[in-house]
């Protein structure tokens, strides 16, 4: 009689553990097939070089840490006095910067000495260093307008990384979760900030850290979705 | 014949006593329901009702007797694409089953010693025994790991396997089920020549297969939940059993992990019921001696 009743719980007992093994392999030949494998990128910080967005003038003079102390003739030393009128082109970059200058013409790197923001036009005047050694006209105000500026942000990724959905910018980046399945990967939307482009690529005003992973495109993603990464 | 001994007043006590242990064992159950209930939940379901727990909202708890919108979603997780779940339950198995198929070989013989032969310092040796038994993990986990590490084992499955293997409460157990062993069938086996390995395995381990199998299935239960051992004992996060299956609750993986406490469930409740009758038997054998 006993031998009866316990009959079924064996029966279920050799069930359950084969039921695992069959699973195991079914869960092993699923994750390798059904989940795309990605290729990632990571944010770094990095030069953009960008299309013109700014105009001033050659001036002479002697500048000081602090900033012009005043114009000096005879002093043999240039810069341009100007505005940026994109204001948040210039939000993220750093003072001793190389921006490239056209001046009559001639392209020329400079090197931004001083920026503040000009509330009455909203735009951001700067002061860019001329180099030595080549021919301006001394005194003279010469309109100029930055052709390409190469700057540096905290923050660069490839422009083919981010998507664009209703007017929104975003990227799926590859997070671990190191919860209930320990190391499934999986892609999280997440929205982005651009302050400046190119063709190439983009700078973003967030600030990810150097272990972030932004999904290549190729596969269709979805927020939330499982991925693995490419090993 | 009831009515004559006992009166009205005694039959409405047992009854209240009942409803009171009825209200106990709802108690007790109520973990179990809600972790098969929430198994069955959506993330946002699970949200409403223990967001307050283990999400950020701020929400108070709300306990679900059914689920509004009842999903396999957390299964089909669990079980198609959580590898790592297979990977720490066969762990749990080959850590699990040869501890307790060690202990059953190492303790029944130690025990079957105690338990029925005379010896100088036999009292001593049982004292020492009982003390080890009721040292906490904490309190040994330095020396064990020292002695482990000298057998190059830290980091396998033997570093969770040996120590289950030689622990005491097995032999303690088994030491008082033995004793109920009447002396006169050892005698009478004895006169028939059978020696100290006849007699075990003849006539005690026969006999006390009830409080074997009751150390067995105590064991087992013992070495699948074991938590302390394995985070102390391996590093590899490929060797962790299954009891360390959920480092991290969060609403995102809130239902996934009811669910693999459901399937967790299955093989312990399954081997609990196969063992119940001997578990009885067992701690009577305990009871009785002890």
């Amino acid at each position: 009689m006993k031998k009866k009743t316990k009959k079924p719980i064996y029966i279920l007992l050799a069930v359950f553990f084969i039921a695992m093994a069959v699973m195991t392999e079914v869960s092993r030949i699923i994750n390798k097939s059904h989940i795309p494998v990605v290729d990632t990128q990571t944010p770094r910080r990095g030069k953009l070089e960008l299309e013109a967005l700014g105009r001033g003038v050659v001036k002479f003079g002697m500048i000081s840490n602090q900033g012009i102390l005043e114009e000096m003739p005879n002093q043999d030393l240039y810069y341009v006095e100007g505005y940026f009128f994109e204001k948040d082109y210039v939000a993220n970059v750093q003072t001793g910067s190389e921006i490239l200058l056209s001046v009559g013409g001639n392209e020329l790197r400079g090197i931004l000495a001083a920026k503040m923001y000009n509330y009455r036009e909203d735009t951001t005047d700067v002061l860019i260093l001329l180099p030595e050694g080549s021919t301006y006209t001394a005194g003279e105000e010469v309109e100029f307008a930055a052709e390409k500026a190469k700057v540096t942000y905290p923050c660069t990724m490839a422009r083919e990384l981010v998507y664009e959905e209703d007017g929104n910018t975003y990227i799926y980046l590859l997070q671990e979760r190191d919860s209930i399945t320990g190391n499934i990967t999986i892609a999280v939307k997440t929205q982005i900030h651009i302050v400046a482009a190119n063709a190439v690529a983009v700078a973003v005003s967030e600030e990810f850290d150097s272990s972030t992973k932004v999904i290549s495109k190729g596969a269709e993603l979805e927020d939330g979705m499982r991925v693995r990464e490419r090993e | 014949m009831y009515g004559y001994k006992y009166g009205k007043g005694f039959f409405k006590m047992k009854k209240l006593i009942q409803l009171c242990m009825v209200f106990l064992a709802l108690i007790i159950f109520a973990p179990i329901c809600i972790t098969i209930i929430h198994s069955f939940m959506g993330m946002r379901e699970l949200e409403l009702n223990i967001g307050g727990i283990i999400g950020s909202s701020k929400k108070p708890v709300a306990i679900s007797l059914l689920p509004s919108y009842p999903t396999l979603k957390n299964y089909k997780e669990l079980l198609l694409y959580s590898q790592d779940f297979y990977r720490m339950f066969w762990n749990s198995v080959r850590q699990s089953v040869p501890a307790v198929f060690g202990q059953i070989v190492v303790a029944a013989p130690a025990a079957f010693v105690m338990a029925k032969y005379e010896f100088r310092g036999k009292r001593v040796l049982f004292w020492i025994y009982l003390v080890a038994m009721l040292m906490p993990f904490q309190v040994l986990m330095v020396s064990e790991y020292l002695v482990l590490m000298k057998l190059s084992v830290i980091n396998t499955h033997w570093a969770i396997i040996l120590p289950a293997v030689f622990g005491t409460y097995p032999v303690f157990i088994l030491t008082k089920v033995f004793l109920n062993i009447p002396d006169e069938v050892m005698e009478a086996a004895r006169i028939d020549g059978a020696g100290s390995f006849t007699l075990l395995r003849k006539i005690v381990l026969p006999i006390g297969k009830g409080g074997i199998i009751a150390v067995a299935v105590l064991d087992f239960l013992e070495c699948i939940n074991s938590i302390e051992a394995p985070l102390v004992f391996l590093k590899d996060k490929s060797l962790l059993p299954l009891s360390l299956f959920f480092p991290e609750v969060s609403l995102y993986n809130a239902g996934a992990v009811f669910a693999a406490s459901v399937v967790i469930m299955i093989p312990a409740v399954l081997i609990f019921v196969l063992g119940d009758e001997h578990l009885e038997t067992g701690f009577q054998a305990f009871q009785v001696k002890g």
